[in-house]
């Protein structure tokens, strides 16, 4: 039997359409209905199926202008920045959701256990990087060819810069795996420990660093342009901070 | 930390494999869009392969904002139910 809700608020929700008053209360909803949940991650599923290249045709830009124009009284005058509020809440339950699809779907939401099992994996990828002969794939100082080294190989070009003046010295880089996927890796030393920048594209907004620790080890989570960031190292918080910063300069 | 969002992931190149797999992938959702009744296709296709807002939805379709909710929900689950050969909660259990 479906949600109540599942007809209304959900949609709405899924669409980022709801008055902030109305996410409020599908988001203090969600906490408790799993049903909901799962069928945002349907929602989610097929929307990405139907992005297939090639499924639509677009209309030519000069007819899509025309009709636009004559619908114009009805578009929507949402302040822009509370419907980029909005997108940025739906992305993080979204996020919520999906992730603990992908990491076994299970009915209880606790994002620490999401995030506690994706530090696990980054930080095995970690040690596994201090083996001799897997830290790098290009050893280089150098930023501009450590990121032609990813261009090469046909993945994401993370932004590879030394920071040595800084007290972080790029080693060069590496693909490595999360989830079965290639992941960039940037390789940096300081005062005597290897920090690995592990480096995906991501569709969501810029965040501010969610730093943890896990087996004696430290960990720093942020975004930026479309890019998500997680260092990793023995190295203490407040270097990771450190490096942090200069990546966001 | 966020989610690893895979989809972003740049594939290799095109393999004849990858490319039949995504032209069957097109056949089956060309064809479970042909199967929804006309005014569910219609709302889909102006929601997720237009873009439309429910204002602009409402205006082209001459319904309530209300009814645009209540439609996309059954054009979403009719359009579910019409790829069972591999439903959304089939790769929701494969993840």
């Amino acid at each position: 039997m479906r949600c109540d809700f599942a007809d209304s608020l959900l949609q709405g929700y899924f669409d980022s359409e709801l008055t902030a008053s109305g996410e409020a209360e599908f988001e203090s909803h969600l906490q408790d209905c799993v049903d909901c949940a799962g069928e945002l991650v349907e929602l989610d599923i097929l929307r990405g199926r139907l992005q297939l290249e090639q499924l639509y045709e677009a209309a030519p830009p000069s007819f899509r202008k025309k009709i636009r124009a004559k619908l114009q009284p009805a578009i929507p005058t949402i302040a822009m920045s509370q419907q980029l509020r909005w997108r940025w809440l739906a992305a993080a339950t979204a996020l919520l959701v999906l992730s603990i699809a992908g990491w076994r779907f299970n009915s209880a939401f606790h994002s620490e256990d999401y995030r506690t099992e994706l530090a696990a994996e980054l930080i095995d990828a970690h040690l596994r990087s201090l083996q001799p002969g897997h830290l790098t794939g290009i050893r280089s100082n150098d930023g501009q060819e450590v990121k032609g080294w990813f261009t090469g190989k046909n993945t994401l070009a993370p932004p590879a810069r030394d920071f040595a003046n800084d007290g972080f010295a790029l080693q060069g880089g590496r693909l490595d795996v999360l989830k079965d996927l290639p992941v960039a890796v940037l390789v940096y030393a300081h005062t005597g420990h290897l920090i690995n920048v592990f480096v995906w594209p991501t569709r969501e907004r810029d965040t501010s660093p969610h730093a943890g620790s896990l087996q004696g080890y430290q960990w720093i989570d942020w975004r930026k342009g479309k890019m998500e960031f997680c260092a990793i190292s023995a190295a203490s918080a407040a270097d990771l901070h450190e490096l942090q910063r200069l990546f966001a300069e | 930390m966020a989610e690893f969002d895979e989809e972003l992931h740049l594939q290799p190149a095109a393999t004849p494999e990858s490319i039949t797999i995504a032209n069957n992938e097109r056949e089956r959702l060309t064809r479970a869009l042909e199967a929804l009744p006309p005014r569910f296709r219609e709302i889909i296709v102006l929601r997720e392969l237009e873009g439309c807002s429910y204002k602009e939805i409402a205006a082209i379709m001459s319904i309530p904002i209300g009814t645009v909710m209540s439609s996309l929900s059954r054009a979403r689950r009719q359009l579910c139910l019409a790829l069972a050969d591999r439903s959304c909660k089939e790769v929701v259990r494969e993840m």
